[in-house]
């Protein structure tokens, strides 16, 4: 087994593209939540969201066509080839049947079907633009990053929702530490789009200015959107061309509930946990920084808090959400979690959970890091994450000894 | 990505199932490339069924394991003229064959060029 190290970040997100401009913000505390304008939001109770304004993939971009794919496959290239460039690997090594990539994502092109529904709607199906009725497929997604990098190895895309970013790192780290792959491209993408933010609305999840996770007063999420991408190595071959090394993925875990689409468990997320821990061959006790999945709504963070308890005992690490800077960024979600994670390792800090104004009793006295990133030296992090039908990833990062 | 799935193997293929019906030519120049001017039998599940999309090599694989088990290949159904660019292979038209299937191979070749091989044996 081979030690798999982080040596690349490409966050495209809404509070900073790039892992210098998301590790500042991450830092200030900024929130990315803005009026929607990615479509008409009139008649919805709440129209807020963490959306990518002035994304321009072509600026990022080296070889695909902006024109000819949707705008999460978009982000998912644009954060891969960032992810690539923060690297300094040569790209010319990747290259090979040797590098491949791995994203997860929630819904896909789900902004293009909701224009080809408008075009039906409007004039019929003759309407169909052929293009746009290419461009709907979710596995474009993992294709674009092949594309854009010349990756001729594995290309997978996962759509295990609100988790797949950690399913993704975790399939990553698999791939090289079995020596499968040398160099995968990991993490996930996720569009702003109106059937997400009706969904979420009609299922009461939806918050109207702020999310506010572990407040008690928290009232729900904001969807998001953006890319996030990590790129993946050995440790030796991270050592061999004198990179900088973020930090090393030591495990992951990953379990089902089996039971409710939408009602987290918390014995179920527990597990998880132990599961994680025992993949990393740590122990509960060495993790120093949890990274929330955190959604804001009153059930999740209610039975993560619970499950924290449960692993870590009267006094757990630290936790805290992105969430409350970035929205719900669905697929996204925990792979930006990991990038901040590495940040927070790579650079001393810990990422703050904002709008917080009051604690909540019923969450057993967790450390939110209310408001203010802290200066902390983190060697081992937990990135959570949760997705729809009880499918819990967990990752587990740490410094490079 | 045919020769990737051959080197686990060295070789032995006794049936390639094709991934679907109206294969692109390129997968047919790729079948021919690399099992040479021997081309081994082709046939398509998906002649059978219609398209399938996403569980498409499922269907392959479950066929391939069926023919192994059971003694017989699966047909291309629906076939009624050989295409010479196809280079002169067998593709079991239209009636299933008994045959002693020992390796089959399953291809699987997506959108995207993204492609899938599984390779199924006897269990000697």
């Amino acid at each position: 087994m081979r030690r798999v190290a982080i040596t690349g970040l490409g966050p495209v997100s809404s509070i900073g593209v790039g892992a210098r401009a998301f590790a500042a913000a991450l830092r200030a505390g900024r929130s990315g939540i803005s009026e929607i304008s990615a479509f008409d939001a009139t008649g919805f109770l709440h129209r807020r969201a963490g959306e990518v304004t002035g994304f321009a993939p072509g600026d990022l971009l080296e070889r695909l066509d902006p024109a000819r794919w949707g705008r999460t496959s978009l982000f998912a290239a644009a954060s891969a080839r960032l992810a690539v460039r923060d690297s300094g690997i040569d790209p010319d090594r990747l290259t090979g049947t040797a590098s491949g990539s791995v994203f997860g994502t929630t819904g896909g092109e789900s902004r293009v079907v909701e224009l080809l529904t408008e075009q039906v709607v409007a004039a019929g199906f003759p309407a169909l633009n052929p293009a746009e009725v290419a461009a709907v497929p979710a596995e474009r997604i993992s294709a674009a990053v092949n594309a854009e990098l010349g990756l001729t190895g594995e290309c997978l895309t996962l759509s295990t929702a609100c988790s797949a970013s950690n399913y993704a790192l975790g399939h990553a780290y698999d791939l090289v530490a079995c020596g499968e792959q040398d160099h995968v491209v990991a993490g996930g993408a996720d569009s702003v789009a109106r059937w997400v933010h009706a969904g979420f609305s009609r299922l009461g999840a939806v918050t109207g200015l702020a999310c506010a996770p572990f407040d008690r007063d928290r009232s729900g999420i904001l969807t998001g959107e953006g890319g996030a991408a990590l790129f993946v190595e050995s440790l030796d071959s991270a050592r061999a061309r004198g990179a900088r090394i973020y930090a090393e993925v030591l495990g992951y875990g990953l379990n089902c509930d089996a039971e409710h689409m939408v009602a987290p468990n918390a014995e179920s997320i527990a597990e998880c946990m132990r599961l994680a821990h025992r993949n990393a061959g740590i122990s509960a006790s060495d993790v120093d920084y949890i990274c929330a999945h955190g959604t804001g709504t009153p059930a999740n963070d209610l039975v993560e808090a619970r499950a924290v308890h449960a692993v870590f005992g009267a006094e757990p690490p630290p936790i805290s959400s992105i969430k409350s800077m970035l929205g719900h960024t669905m697929g996204a979600a925990s792979g930006f979690g990991a990038i901040a994670a590495v940040l927070g390792i790579a650079e001393g800090f810990i990422p703050p959970t904002i709008n917080f104004q009051e604690p909540d009793p019923a969450l057993g006295g967790i450390d939110p890091v209310p408001n203010v990133a802290r200066a902390a030296r983190l060697d081992v992090v937990q990135n959570n994450g949760f997705a729809f039908g009880g499918n819990n990833a967990i990752a587990v990062l740490g410094r490079v000894a | 990505m045919i020769a990737t799935a051959e080197r686990g193997r060295g070789g032995g293929v006794s049936q390639v199932d094709c991934s679907r019906q109206g294969e692109v030519l390129a997968h047919e120049l790729g079948v021919i490339s690399v099992f040479g001017g021997n081309a081994r039998l082709v046939s398509s599940v998906g002649s059978v069924l219609d398209r399938t999309a996403r569980a498409a090599s499922g269907f392959g694989a479950i066929a391939a394991v069926l023919g192994i088990a059971g003694g017989f290949m699966l047909r291309r159904n629906n076939f009624q003229e050989p295409d010479p660019a196809l280079g002169g292979i067998d593709p079991v038209p239209n009636v299933a064959r008994a045959a002693r299937l020992d390796v089959v191979q399953n291809n699987g070749l997506a959108f995207g060029g993204n492609n899938a091989i599984a390779v199924l044996g006897r269990v000697a």
